[in-house]
């Protein structure tokens, strides 16, 4: 009887713990640390190899991209010339999230203003 | 009968671990439902500098987490830089319809950090943040939600009596402060900022949404 109990109490424990801490929605990764790593320290190169792995790993897998994801990986794309692929990923963003819709319209149209310029 | 007793003060321990006591007006809220939210640079009242970007890099996940689309910082910081926005203050002046026309934005969170420190009393040592969140509407400018979080840790002083001991924690003080890792606290203050129930109601990616409103 006092098992009983014992194992209702364990439960609902569980139960109330549980409800503080939900599975999370998105797969984080170390998109966090990449922000610490070009806010904090000012280092934009450090942060592109871990995005680049959360995104073969989103890829490869049921795993859920972070808002703000792809759109980061376009900007440092973007910053190092290779337009072409920065506007895919702000695509993706788009794409993933509508919500960004306006913002990545507004980065797809100032990336190819620069590409004809070049042109 | 003890037993009992045990049970329920685990009970309402467990509970009050997860909920605070206050009651908030929602109805703002309800009326104007955002589904993304644009964090602003933070208004720092602090004397540490690095308050700003530290803060920056714990507020994503525990936003997005309550199922909003959370506008990438990082790009909102350059794009506001780009516009000659790079003073916190000056961004907070805006009126709230500039962060629609800007970034296409539902809402605008404004966040002031009012403590960010490490404070001595006598042989240990606490580490404090504290913020103040305020959730604005971009078309009609209504502050829809508004909140204080502090979070603090004590990195404790057992150990060694004397003055000996007291020297021993001094410079081991000294040591921390170099090296006080506010990241994790900011985190933990934001996580607790925004849940149920003086928190965020569920936003459009959270499967609660809508259908949580009892919780707050």
């Amino acid at each position: 009887m006092f098992k009983l109990h014992r194992l209702i109490l364990i439960s609902f424990s569980a139960l109330i713990l549980s409800a503080c801490t939900p599975a999370p929605l998105f797969y984080w990764g170390d998109y966090e640390t990449s922000i610490y790593d070009r806010m904090v320290k000012n280092d934009n190169n450090q942060g592109e190899d871990a995005l680049k792995s959360m995104i073969a790993q989103i890829e490869s897998s049921s795993k859920k991209a972070p808002p703000g994801l792809y759109a980061d990986y376009g900007f440092m794309l973007y910053r190092r010339g290779d337009f072409a692929n920065a506007i895919a990923y702000f695509e993706k963003e788009k794409l993933t999230f509508p919500e960004s819709k306006q913002l990545m319209d507004t980065i797809i149209k100032k990336i190819r203003d620069k590409q004809e310029k070049k042109l | 009968m003890k037993r009992f007793l045990i049970g329920s003060l685990l009970i309402s321990t467990l509970l009050s671990a997860c909920t605070t006591i206050e009651k908030k007006d929602y109805s703002a809220f309800y009326a104007h439902r955002p589904r993304s939210i644009v964090v602003v640079p933070a208004l720092n009242n602090t004397t540490e500098i690095t308050a700003t970007p530290v803060f920056a890099s714990s507020i994503t996940a525990p936003l997005a987490e309550r199922g909003y689309y959370v506008f990438p910082v990082y790009l909102t910081d350059i794009l506001l830089k780009d516009l000659g926005l790079s003073e916190a203050g000056h961004i907070h002046q805006l009126p709230a319809s500039r962060f629609r026309d800007l970034f296409g934005a539902d809402a605008v969170l404004l966040v002031t950090i009012k403590d960010w420190s490490t404070k001595y009393i006598l042989i240990s040592s606490s580490v404090v943040v504290k913020m103040h969140y305020e959730l604005k509407d971009t078309q009609t400018g209504l502050t829809l939600w508004q909140k204080d979080q502090e979070f603090a840790q004590d990195s404790g002083g057992a150990g060694g009596g004397g003055i000996a001991g007291l020297v021993v924690m001094a410079v081991q003080a000294a040591v921390n402060a170099i090296a006080t890792d506010y990241l994790p606290l900011a985190r933990s203050a934001n996580q607790l900022a925004f849940q149920p129930s003086t928190g965020l109601p569920a936003g459009p990616y959270h499967p609660e949404y809508q259908s949580d409103q009892s919780k707050f």
